[in-house]
């Protein structure tokens, strides 16, 4: 499997943290948002943790790209949400990477983006996530918080 | 309304540029918060402008900033104030920073109530220049301006808890000098008399400040409480704000020109960014005098 630069691209009102492959991911921070880069060859899947800090009730996203050259990037991993009183949330996930991300269409290249959206639609977000993690096996993008 | 004020803000900001600060500030221009900086602010109650950049990566413990700042000779908008003289000012300011100090960096995947704590050493230099009229002596426009290096150098330590708490204590040593307490004066030079028969004259008109001027090492000590009240339950289309509450203490310790004053500010925030205030009314009162005065601020990059 070749290797491929990961983006990782948070944004969150205060410190978030991204591990990709077990492996920390510096990020620099321009405002509310951070970004920072992880290259490697993952296999097929690439395993995620992260933790956004903020502001309750302030927003969070979460976006991993791999970058096309002069296309668009492709899509591995995206996730939003609202920080929850405490100020801190965490997951543990997993996407599907494809052998070559740039010659799949952006909303196939990570299985973990189509099943994030899916556990938005499901009014109890926590509650999806887990269903999604026991019904998935890790390589599809299952999500536990 | 509101692009009248960033318009405003924009306009303040052109001849200056920092602030490492939070635009969290009380109507003197202070504050101990320091949250995320890459910040331009305008405070219109200090009338300070201040533009700032700040480098800093999630997993390494330290970061370094620095920024510019400019005031004007007096607050645009203190209220109830007793019309403290000032004069412009520019300078600059350095900080390095330690962040999760006695916290606990979080680990990527885990959740829980978030704690974030910074430890920071902040030292800046400014530079103002005015006329000054002593007592019992005799003014003259031809007088020199006098200039002041003000100097100063802040540790600060704010501590993150619970996802809508932030402390701050900040406290140092700063040159500073007693032009708020002197008089706004100006002298008048006649350099063409009025004719014999008219009440018409040519006269030089010079600002500056009457009194025994003074130059002191002062031990400012601040402390802030802010409290982020929670997003509204149900939206309102198009109002995409909360509020914010900072309880302030403002005191210098120094034996030459001891101080207190407490205070509390009411600052709007935006829904997408708290940290970031797109104004604020600020009230201080240090025993005898009430101030109140406005805050209102961009941030860059907007996002």
């Amino acid at each position: 499997m070749p290797q491929h630069a990961f983006k990782c691209v948070i944004s969150c009102t205060m410190t978030p943290f991204i591990d990709l492959q077990e492996q920390h991911v510096q990020l620099s921070q321009s405002g509310t948002t951070w970004t920072g880069t992880f290259t490697g060859d993952v296999g097929d899947t690439l395993k995620i943790a992260y933790t956004v800090t903020g502001i309750t009730g302030s927003p969070w996203t979460v976006d991993i790209t791999v970058d096309c050259g002069k296309n668009a990037p492709a899509k591995i991993f995206s996730d939003k949400g609202n920080i929850p009183h405490g100020g801190s949330e965490g997951h543990t996930t997993s996407a599907k990477v494809a052998s070559d991300p740039c010659a799949t269409p952006p909303h196939d290249a990570g299985a973990a983006v189509a099943q994030a959206a899916e556990a938005k639609a499901v009014p109890d977000k926590v509650a999806s996530k887990k269903a999604v993690a026991k019904k998935a096996a890790p390589a599809k993008g299952a999500k536990a918080p | 309304m509101r692009s009248l004020l960033v318009v405003a803000a924009l306009l303040a900001v052109l001849p200056t540029a920092p602030a490492q600060q939070s635009l969290f500030q009380s109507g003197d221009g202070q504050t101990s918060l320091y949250l995320r900086q890459a910040t331009a602010a305008v405070n219109l109650g200090d009338s300070k402008a201040s533009f700032g950049y700040v480098h800093r990566i999630n997993t390494q413990p330290m970061s370094f900033g620095f920024d510019g700042y400019a005031t004007s000779n007096s607050g645009l908008t203190s209220l109830f104030s007793s019309a403290k003289p000032k004069a412009p000012e520019g300078g600059f300011d350095g900080m390095i920073a330690r962040h999760y100090v006695f916290a606990r960096m979080p680990k990527a995947g885990t959740s829980g109530p978030a704690r974030e704590d910074t430890l920071l050493l902040d030292a800046g230099y400014g530079r103002s220049s005015f006329y000054e009229y002593a007592t019992n002596a005799t003014p003259s426009t031809s007088a020199p301006k006098t200039n002041f290096d003000r100097f100063r150098t802040i540790a600060a330590y704010n501590f993150f808890a619970g996802g809508d708490k932030i402390f701050g204590i900040a406290a140092g040593a700063e040159r500073r000098n007693n032009l708020a307490n002197l008089t706004a004066a100006s002298i008048q030079t006649v350099l063409v008399p009025a004719p014999s028969g008219t009440a018409s004259s040519v006269v030089k008109t010079q600002a500056g400040y009457y009194g025994n001027y003074k130059t002191y090492i002062g031990a400012p000590v601040y402390t802030d409480f802010l409290y982020f009240f929670p997003p509204l339950k149900k939206p309102i289309p198009g109002y995409d704000y909360r509020l914010g509450i900072d309880l302030l203490t403002r005191s210098d310790l120094a034996a030459v020109n001891r101080s207190a004053m407490g205070g509390i500010g009411i600052f709007l925030l935006k829904g997408s960014d708290p940290l970031c205030p797109v104004g604020g009314v600020t009230a201080t009162y240090d025993g005898t005098t009430l101030l109140l005065s406005l805050t209102t601020g961009i941030t860059f990059p907007s996002k």
